[in-house]
């Protein structure tokens, strides 16, 4: 009997992406929480006194690699020695090996090297574990790097593969590294692959186990729900994984049905939603309204309500954030003038580039936007239309 | 879309009223306050909904009953059959129900989709005409309207697009301006920048970790080379002190050594312990020879005071007493034979008497021979009586067994069955088995017999259905000639018909089972046979049972006979038996008076006399033998008294025959007791003498040991002796300290060398380099202090860098205001799109649609002017006319008419324009008021002619050129 955790993705201390400002008290929150998730999950680790654990890369996030997330790392990995448990440690795309280190970790700890290794341990019990692995020297892709992984032919000990890469046929559109099929990853006979990079816990096969465990804890509203990591249990005859949740601040999305609209109705309906939600703990959520009737708000009272809420949440504890509000109209049509001029227009890509780059025309501005690619045109314009119906909304 | 009918069910004043208009031009005629504007505002409802709160316009439900709104009939022109718009109270806008020509109903959004989403203020200022509206043409046809009214075609809702413009510019401005300061973008930027500035400064202050941690490093191997050496220079002073502290016991020690470097003083091994137990030994010695010598004198005289006793006195008295156990025996001896000659006596008279002897008989004879033959005899009579004893028994025996023969023979003769009644059974069974035989024969025949039959009758059925045949034709043949008077072919193929079906009979007929029959019949003559026999005679036995009966009664016969003959052999034997045993006893009784005994004795009792007699021989022959040893006794005791009388009278011993043996014993232990004493003495003298030799060779060796002790040392008395013992003992005191000392310095790790070395120095000199090393200690001691100051330093600046989360904090801040600009951004870019595209619409609908439009009104207001405008132009001033003489107009400029005309061309152009979007019919409100009976003309023919659309006129005076069908007048019906 075996037990580990595989973790990936702990992006320590990365920052938040979050639409509007938020006060302090949240925010300290929002930086303390990937530092809390992970410190639970050595709590963990500590306590059911596993074997080892497997961090599958991305350790760090390269837009705030800081020495607090280094220091804090040697501390949890220090813990681990204590209790005599071993790390196994690679580097992804967002903490490739040239990022370099300031410090140093504690003997338990095995980081692997950018070329393929193996490294073997004796578990408590007394079977041969065998790992297999690869860190990113640099941010890139690294498909050749899968033929390196050795077959297991002989089939004696418990054998893990670490890979940090995308599953061939997942629907990420973005930073696609490393992609890999299924077949190359059964052709090596392992007992369990532990995956890294994609950040939506996910099970590819169940025998070999696949897992993504997903990231430790979300970042943005697209990564809500639960996070966490895998407890891993077993034998060379089959590993188990349990899903166990460690996040500190939980992302998600909410509807809510509104009979009314008028500015304290409609704020009290939506500070007693809130108030349901708060017992989950602290949240960040997107909300939105659903009006089933004829009655309208105008653009300043829906952003004073907006306001008021954001002031409740000022110093909670569990607070609950609201991201997003956003106000749907059951019965009320769209602008039907612009359905006219959608129709006629936006298929020209002309216009999209005149709006779009009004901004990234800007040299002090461009350097903080996203990459323009990443500007969807349908996207930009649902939300101008929205943002239209709210001003036209008097 | 044209309307057929109006059914109003309530509005406004109008109740219940329903009118047909299933015309392309309706008039609709009414006096004022008839209803036509109610009508117009009841279509207008019926179609886009009851007018709200916020629209200029009364609701008009009907105030004296609940019934409010109505139904329109329209025809579509994708529609089959007239489609039923039912509109009446209920939400605001009042509840919607369409009706199709199929039975099926819709709902408000077929509807809006049917009218292509156009609202009610729409479809006003499109399809209707009213006079106010053709007052102000240069008001409400800029060409800004115009555009409006072409881009809102297709569209729904009633925002204008100045309104959105102008309301999307304002919130652009509030987000971003390229060259501003104010917009949200704009302060975000400038204070991430300011963040982006700290996040460089610190990212380099935390690139300073690393120098930090290689002067930690550096520190700390300097402080443990000092430590290293300090501890050195402690052991060094260590050493010094502790060499102060045994420097003393270093020049003792040296001072020692230069003492002993002489020649070792020597001494016998406890030489003074010893000379003075050899001293007191020998005066010891002297003591114990002189008190032996005087216990000798003693014994002497002791020994010669003994007396000796006689030794061949001594001899003869031991030689007595050596006798005295035989002497014993004998007397012992002769009481047990004089007991047991009495015993025997008494046991052979026992005897005697047993066998009833008066006296004894010593010449009877008992031999083997006569007891022998007493032995035979007795046999030989046993024999006799056991033979004569089974011979009656066996004639008994066989005497019964006849009488039992005879019975059963009397009683098989009467179960005997005659001859004659075996002979008829035996008859009996042959018939029965005969029978048996036939009915099993008979059954195969049967059977045979039965296929056969069944055979030849399918046969037979084949030949007889031919035959038929062959008749019928025959028959019918027949008839048919005589029917055709061929009487003589009738007659004969009649004829042959009937004698083919004659002889079918005939064989039918000759069919019988003979055969079985016969059979049948010799079977049941047995059966009769068997059944007389059976009731004539009684034969209801088994055969068998008869013979064995028979053969029983022979053999039991032949036994009775053959015992009848066994009897009378045994009774010849018994006589002879009798005979003999007569003869045994008459010898026996010969035999009784030889051996003298009662005649009477049984037989049986003779053997055990002859073995008593042998045993009172033997007996009295034993009695004779012991007689012969008591003498033998009595003699051999006569000659030991007479014997020993005389021997030791000499000695003063008186004999008695009972204590001579006493007597001799204790004289002889007497004399041994004196003869012990002396023997003692003697040996004790010899003792002493040998004792007092000895001591006298110890007192020598004694005093030799002495002199040796003196020589070893060279001493010639006492005095010199002792002094050399003295002498001996201060040396080995010497070597004693010195030894200790040196065990002592040897733990403390002094060797020789430096140990010699220490003790040429002086403890100044030591005490002196103490103190130089002590001094060096403390210079290093200070210099490390200051080492570790620093290196406190560096680890509080390396702890402070380590639990700086600052860098960390502006990294998010720097990330949340990203995003955030982002999603402005966002908001700016979306809002900027939308306007483009808002605008690019606008432009295009410019460029594209008005000069069709203006155009298309230039034609109609040509057209309806008869040709005397020419031009419609809209220029930066508004709209202008040109006319045939080339002059331009302003509208204002205008007759009122011709004014009016320009709108309706208008219009109408609009119309038509947007013929693509929406055909719906017009609604006129007496707009042609001013215009003259020429021009009303012109304008109805149009209108009725040119118009594809349905127009719906609504005036108060009657245009009578319209046919009555195409009019409604409504004056009567309202009232």
């Amino acid at each position: 009997m075996v037990s580990f955790i595989h973790t990936a993705d702990l992006h320590l201390d990365s920052p938040f992406k979050s639409r509007a400002k938020m006060p302090s008290g949240v925010l300290e929150a929002l930086m303390e929480s990937t530092y809390k998730s992970v410190g639970r999950m050595i709590d963990f680790a500590v306590e059911q006194k596993v074997d080892f654990i497997v961090i599958a890369g991305d350790v760090f996030d390269q837009s705030n690699r800081t020495l607090k997330s280094e220091i804090f790392m040697r501390r949890q990995f220090e813990r681990l020695k204590d209790n005599g448990i071993f790390a196994f440690v690679t580097h992804g795309n967002h903490d490739p090996l040239t990022d370099g280190f300031k410090t140093n970790w504690p003997d338990n700890v095995t980081v692997f090297k950018e070329n393929v290794e193996t490294n073997e341990l004796i578990s408590s019990k007394g079977e041969r574990v065998l790992l297999h692995g690869f860190s990113y020297f640099l941010d890139d892709s690294y498909e050749n790097k899968l033929d390196d992984y050795p077959v297991n032919t002989l089939n004696d000990g418990i054998h893990i593969g670490i890979l940090h890469g995308t599953y061939s046929k997942s629907t990420h559109k973005h930073e696609r590294y490393t992609e890999f099929n299924l077949e190359t990853l059964n052709e090596k006979l392992y007992h369990y692959w532990a995956l890294g990079h994609i950040h939506q816990r996910e099970q590819l096969s169940d025998l070999p186990p696949i897992n993504y465990p997903g990231n430790i804890q979300g970042r943005h509203r697209n990564e809500f729900g639960e996070k966490g990591f895998l407890y891993v249990e077993g034998d060379d005859v089959y590993l188990e994984s349990r899903f166990v949740p460690v996040h500190d601040v939980l992302f998600s999305e909410y509807t809510l049905d509104v009979s009314t609209l008028e500015k304290q109705d409609l704020y009290q309906t939506i500070v007693e939603f809130k108030h349901r939600l708060r017992e989950k703990g602290k949240q960040i959520i997107q909300l939105t309204l659903y009006h089933d009737g004829d009655e309208v708000i105008s653009d300043s009272d829906f952003a004073e309500v907006v306001e008021l809420l954001k002031e409740d949440e000022q110093d909670l504890k569990d607070f609950v954030w609201i991201d997003n509000l956003r106000l749907n109209f059951m019965h009320q049509d769209q602008i039907a003038l612009l359905n006219d001029i959608k129709r006629s227009y936006s298929s020209n890509d002309e216009l999209f580039k005149e709006a779009v780059n009004s901004m990234y025309m800007d040299p002090k501005l461009n350097r903080y936007l996203l990459p323009i690619q990443e500007m969807g045109k349908e996207a930009l314009l649902d939300e101008g239309e929205e943002r239209l119906k709210m001003l036209m909304r008097k | 879309m044209k309307i057929t009918s109006l059914n109003i069910y309530g509005y406004g004043k109008i109740t219940e009223t329903e009118l047909n208009t299933d015309q392309d031009f309706v008039q609709i005629f009414g006096e004022n306050e008839a209803g036509k504007s109610t009508m117009q505002s009841f279509i207008h409802s019926i179609l886009f909904g009851f007018p709200t709160r916020k629209e200029q316009e009364p609701r008009r439900e009907p105030r004296m009953h609940n019934l409010y709104g109505g139904r329109l009939t329209v025809e579509f022109p994708d529609e089959n059959g007239p489609v039923e718009i039912e509109r009446i109270k209920g939400k605001v806008q009042g509840d919607v129900k369409i009706y199709l020509a199929d039975g099926t109903a819709r709902g408000e959004e077929w509807l809006n989709k049917k009218l292509n989403f156009i609202d009610k203020k729409t479809y006003r200022s499109i399809f209707s005409f009213d006079v106010l509206g053709l007052q102000d043409i240069h008001k409400h046809m800029t060409e800004d309207k115009l555009q409006e009214y072409l881009l809102r075609a297709g569209a729904l809702g009633s925002h204008e697009y100045d309104e959105m413009l102008s309301a999307i510019d304002e919130e652009l401005k509030s987000i971003y301006k390229k060259s501003g300061i104010n917009p949200k973008v704009n302060q975000e930027l400038e204070e991430i920048s300011g963040i982006n500035e700290k996040i460089k400064q610190l990212g380099e202050y935390e690139e300073h970790y690393k120098t930090l941690m290689n002067d930690k490093t550096k520190t700390e191997e300097s402080i443990n080379a000092k430590k290293d050496a300090l501890f050195q220079l402690e052991n060094i002073r260590k050493q010094k002190m502790k060499e102060v502290m045994y420097h003393k016991d270093i020049k003792e020690w040296k001072s020692l050594e230069d003492k002993l470097n002489i020649e070792p003083v020597v001494f016998p091994e406890n030489g003074v312990e010893r000379y003075e137990s050899l001293k007191n030994q020998l005066e010891q010695t002297d003591k114990d020879i002189r008190l032996r010598s005087e216990k000798l004198e003693a014994l002497r005289q002791e020994a010669a005071s003994i007396e000796l006793p006689d030794p061949e006195q001594l001899s003869y008295l031991e030689q007595i007493q050596k006798r005295e156990p035989d002497i014993k025996q004998k007397n012992m001896e002769y009481t047990r034979l004089s007991n047991a000659r009495d015993h025997l006596e008494e046991e052979i008279g026992q005897l005697r008497k047993d066998i009833g002897w008066q006296e004894e008989h010593g010449d009877v004879d008992d031999s083997n021979i006569v007891k022998d033959s007493v032995q035979t005899l007795l046999s030989k009579l046993d024999e006799a009586v056991l033979e004569e004893q089974y011979l009656i028994r066996e004639i008994d025996h066989l005497k019964s067994e006849i009488k039992q023969f005879d019975q059963e023979i009397e009683q098989l003769e009467k179960e005997q069955i005659s001859d004659e009644r075996i002979k008829v059974k035996r008859e009996l069974m042959d018939r029965q088995f005969e029978l048996k035989e036939k009915e099993k024969m008979f059954q195969l025949i049967e059977k045979d017999y039965e296929r056969e039959k069944r055979e030849r009758d399918r046969v037979k059925r084949g030949q007889s259905i031919l035959i038929i045949g062959i008749s019928v034709i025959a028959l019918l043949i027949g008839v048919y000639y005589m029917f055709t008077q061929n009487w003589l072919l009738g007659g004969v193929f009649l004829a042959i018909g009937i004698v083919t079906l004659f002889l079918l009979m005939l064989t039918n007929q000759s069919n019988d089972d003979s055969l079985k029959q016969d059979y049948q019949k010799e079977v049941s003559a047995l059966e009769n046979e068997i059944e007389t026999i059976k009731r004539n005679t009684d034969i209801d036995f088994d055969l068998n049972e008869a013979r064995e009966l028979k053969m029983d009664l022979k053999t039991q016969k032949t036994k009775r006979i053959s015992s009848n003959v066994k009897l009378e052999e045994m009774k010849e034997a018994l006589s002879q038996k009798e005979a003999l045993h007569d003869s045994v006893n008459t010898d026996l009784h010969q035999v009784k008076h030889d051996l003298k005994v009662n005649p009477n004795m049984e037989n049986k009792y003779i053997l055990d006399a002859i073995h008593t007699i042998r045993e009172i021989k033997q007996k009295r022959n034993q009695v004779m033998r012991h007689s012969v040893e008591m003498d033998n006794i009595t003699r051999a005791l006569q000659n030991f008294k007479g014997e020993i009388k005389n021997g030791i009278a000499h000695m003063g011993i008186h004999y008695d025959e009972n204590t001579i043996f006493y007597d001799v014993k204790s004289e002889i232990s007497r004399m041994n007791n004196n003869q012990s004493q002396y023997d003692n003495a003697n040996e004790q003298i010899a003792l002493l003498e040998k004792e007092i030799n000895v001591l006298k060779e110890t007192r020598e060796s004694s005093r030799r040991e002495i002199d040796k002790l003196f020589d070893y040392v060279d001493a010639d008395d006492e005095e010199e002796y002792y002094y050399y013992a003295r002498k001996h003992d201060e040396y080995q005191s010497n070597i004693e300290q010195f030894k200790e000392l040196s065990t002592k310095l040897d733990e403390e790790h002094f060797d020789y060398d430096s140990r010699s070395e220490l003790a040429n120095f002086l403890l100044a000199d030591l005490k002196e380099e103490e103190e130089t090393i002590t001094s060096q200690i403390d210079e290093f001691n200070e210099k490390l202090q200051g080492e570790q100051k620093v290196l406190a330093d560096k680890n509080a600046e390396i702890s402070h860098l380590e639990s700086d989360g600052k860098l960390s904090e502006l990294n998010h801040q720097f990330e949340m205001r990203k995003s955030y600009i982002q999603s402005l951004a966002k908001e700016y870019m979306s809002l900027n799109y939308i306007r483009i595209l808002i605008e690019t619409h606008i432009k295009a609908i410019k460029d594209e649609r008005l000069p069709i439009v203006i155009e298309e009104a230039r034609s109609i207001f040509e057209d309806v002017t008869k040709g005397r405008y020419i031009n419609i132009i809209y220029d930066e001033s508004g709209i202008q006319v040109r006319h045939t003489n080339g002059q331009m107009f302003h509208p204002l400029e205008l007759s009122q008419s011709t004014k009016e005309m320009l709108y309706i061309s208008l219009r109408l152009s609009l119309i038509k324009a947007l013929k693509g979007y929406y055909q719906l019919p017009l609604i006129i409100d007496d707009a042609f008021v001013h215009f003259d009976k020429e021009r009303k003309k012109i304008i109805m023919e149009y209108l009725r002619n040119k118009v594809s659309d349905q127009v719906m006129y609504f005036t108060c005076n009657l245009d009578a050129s319209i046919p009555t069908q195409q009019t409604i007048k409504l004056k009567e019906k309202v009232k």
